[in-house]
């Protein structure tokens, strides 16, 4: 999976967190959004569920299991900085 | 506004944030008890008063520490298990005195497993246990009226995945986001049911809808429906579906452009047909506009475009429908006829509080009246046809058998409607238990085509030497037969009887109350002393319109 396939992964789970907001408050879906830390357009339950909706649709489209937060708490949701930053770290993952 | 709130031993918060995001009818805020404290919550203050809803979630080891002991192969008591669930009734059932609706979800197993395999059914067995305890919640619940268990295996059955261990072990939610997404969507259904806002009539398309092939080109005889065909079977079956609907209470009607005569033919004829011409409430045959068709259909049924559902094969026409008729629900429809009786179940818009004997014979009831206006044309004037329809009016005082049906008509009606007044069974129940003040009776109507069924509530409040009138409905069904003016009669008797002087009656307009204005301008006889303000003076008797017998 290449990195525009990735961002598309992240772009399609944050339909999911979309799903929990009202139509004037959804996340657009920009690479360079901040979501996660200072800042952050998510809080920890919308975090949650955009990783783990991460994790189920590149089971999907990959067939590979994936674990993105497998680390300390800090240096994960700097990784979750931004769509980009999640693309990135979901290329990495795969090609280790 | 209504606000829904969540309680439950886990984290719920992705449900509240559904149902907070929800904007369909009618909108509600949301909110969360802290989880983990389910009878603090139950038993604490609510997030607002009275138009409160409880949304009670619990896994059952959340609830009871014997079924966790059970769960962990621990032996215990049944016995002691059902009590704890008795314990848990009970804050449900004293919350629900606080509440407008308490929706309780009933227990699914936290984790999927196999429990205890072969031996899971046997006594001491998992499931066996878990159906003992849901069957005694819901045994328990039931005394209270507003309070309703949904069904949340549903919203495991059709998700995938239904349990996501991860969202436990991050933020303690056993269940996934559709799952969550489920349950929130099902106490929306299960609110716009408690309000009477579930639709009431089912609008159908006829040719690859109702049955396979186009009646106009291919006709009857060759039409997919029935036989020894995998597809007409589902056409049948989806037939099936539809009269099991009409059974409830959900009226059917036809609207497809086609050649009437064709058609009804199919319908009345084709041998393999489940719904029949006697099984439709109306139906729109032509080659006009299918928007302009359901709003004719709808008016002639006196009902409005709100309570209706269109289901059609055809993409186009469905759009066409949605944009033209925004408030007609037209669910999106698979191309396979062998999912439309899935589709068909899967429809949450036709939830009701109760069903009641109205309900189950709708259909009826608009096929009387039918026959009712057809025999209108045939009198010369409408007085004639008026003494010829031997109109019958059953006065009720308000009472059990008679409690939910007022009920849904206080909540359904809109336009014979003195003041809108909304109520839940239980609040209606606590305004009569003042019967010093308050008093209200039902009126069941019935003609020579048939029985109209419960049709009229009349409230009225008690204060001084004044009979004010608050309630004030009229099912549109029974309306222009002198009903109108024999609830104002039975107003003014009663005020008369206890020695009020004189009886008022207050408009309050709304949208749709304009038929319920109209009457009391112009036909109640009664002085309009201020604008919207009705007044009789109790010293005279009331004239009622001498075609109606009245009967208590």
């Amino acid at each position: 999976m290449d990195a525009q396939g990735a961002l598309d992964v992240v772009f399609q789970a944050l339909d999911v967190v979309n799903g929990l907001r009202s139509a004037d408050d959804q996340i657009p879906k920009q690479s360079d959004l901040r979501l996660a830390g200072s800042q952050g357009r998510l809080d920890s339950l919308s975090l949650v569920t955009l990783v783990v909706a991460i994790e189920r649709r590149i089971g999907e489209v990959s067939g590979r299991e994936l674990t993105l937060l497998d680390g300390d708490a800090e240096s994960g949701l700097d990784a979750l900085r931004t769509p980009a930053s999640i693309a990135d770290l979901i290329v990495r993952k795969l090609n280790s | 506004m209504t606000e829904i709130f969540v309680v439950s031993d886990f984290n719920a918060e992705l449900v509240t944030r559904y149902l907070a995001a929800d904007r369909s009818a009618p909108i509600a805020s949301a909110s969360s008890a802290p989880y983990g404290q389910v009878f603090q919550s139950l038993a604490g203050p609510l997030p607002s008063d009275g138009d409160c809803v409880s949304f009670v979630w619990t896994r059952p080891e959340g609830i009871s520490a014997l079924y966790a002991d059970h769960l962990r192969s621990i032996p215990v008591s049944t016995q002691a298990v059902l009590d704890s669930v008795d314990a848990f009734a009970a804050a449900v059932n004293a919350v629900a005195a606080r509440c407008r609706l308490v929706l309780v979800a009933n227990w699914v197993p936290t984790r999927a497993g196999r429990g205890l395999g072969m031996l899971d059914w046997r006594t001491g067995g998992h499931a066996d246990l878990l159906a003992r305890m849901n069957l005694r919640l819901s045994e328990a619940v039931a005394k209270s009226r507003n309070v309703y268990v949904l069904n949340g295996q549903r919203w495991l059955d059709g998700a995938r995945p239904a349990r996501e261990p991860k969202l436990w072990y991050m933020m303690k939610c056993p269940f996934s986001e559709s799952v969550c997404q489920a349950a929130a969507r099902d106490v929306k259904a299960a609110l716009r049911g408690a309000l009477g806002l579930g639709r009431k009539l089912l609008l159908l398309d006829l040719d690859d809808t109702l049955w396979g092939g186009i009646v106009g080109d291919d006709g009857r005889q060759r039409l997919r429906l029935g036989g020894h065909d995998h597809v007409g079977e589902a056409y049948q079956d989806f037939q099936r579906a539809l009269k099991m609907l009409s059974r409830r209470g959900i009226a059917l009607g036809v609207i497809s452009k086609n050649d009437e005569a064709v058609a009804m033919d199919a319908i009345d004829n084709h041998p393999e047909m489940v719904v029949r011409r006697s099984d439709l409430a109306g139906w729109r045959i032509n080659w006009n506009d299918k928007a302009r068709n359901i709003v004719d259909l709808a008016t002639e049924l006196n009902l409005g475009l709100q309570s209706i559902v269109y289901i059609d094969d055809n993409p186009a026409e469905r759009g066409r429908v949605r944009e033209a008729l925004p408030e007609v629900l037209v669910p999106d429809w698979p191309k396979d006829p062998t999912l439309y009786v899935d589709a068909l179940a899967q429809l949450d818009c036709f939830d009701q509080g109760a069903i009641t004997a109205e309900d189950l014979s709708r259909t009826q009831m608009y096929v009387a009246d039918r026959e009712r206006k057809e025999s209108a044309v045939s009198f010369a004037s409408m007085n004639e046809w008026l003494r010829s329809l031997d109109v019958t009016v059953r006065v009720a005082s308000i009472g059990s058998d008679n409690l939910k049906r007022a009920v849904q008509l206080l909540n359904k009606t809109n336009q014979m409607n003195l003041r809108t007044r909304r109520l839940t069974e239980s609040e209606l129940l606590s305004w009569i238990a003042e019967r010093d003040r308050h008093g209200m009776v039902t009126l069941t109507v019935a003609d020579r085509f048939g029985d109209l069924g419960l049709t009229g509530v009349l409230g009225w409040e008690r204060n001084g030497d004044q009979l004010e009138i608050v309630d004030y409905v009229l099912s549109c069904r029974a309306m222009g037969r002198g009903v109108e003016n024999v609830m104002v009669g039975l107003a003014v008797d009663t005020a008369r009887e206890g020695g009020a002087r004189r009886v008022v009656a207050r408009l309050l307009p709304t949208e749709r109350n304009n038929p319920c204005l109209e009457f009391w301008r112009t036909s109640s006889s009664f002085v309009e002393s201020e604008p919207n303000v009705y007044v009789w003076d109790a010293g005279t008797a009331y004239p009622r319109p001498d075609y109606v017998t009245v009967r208590s």
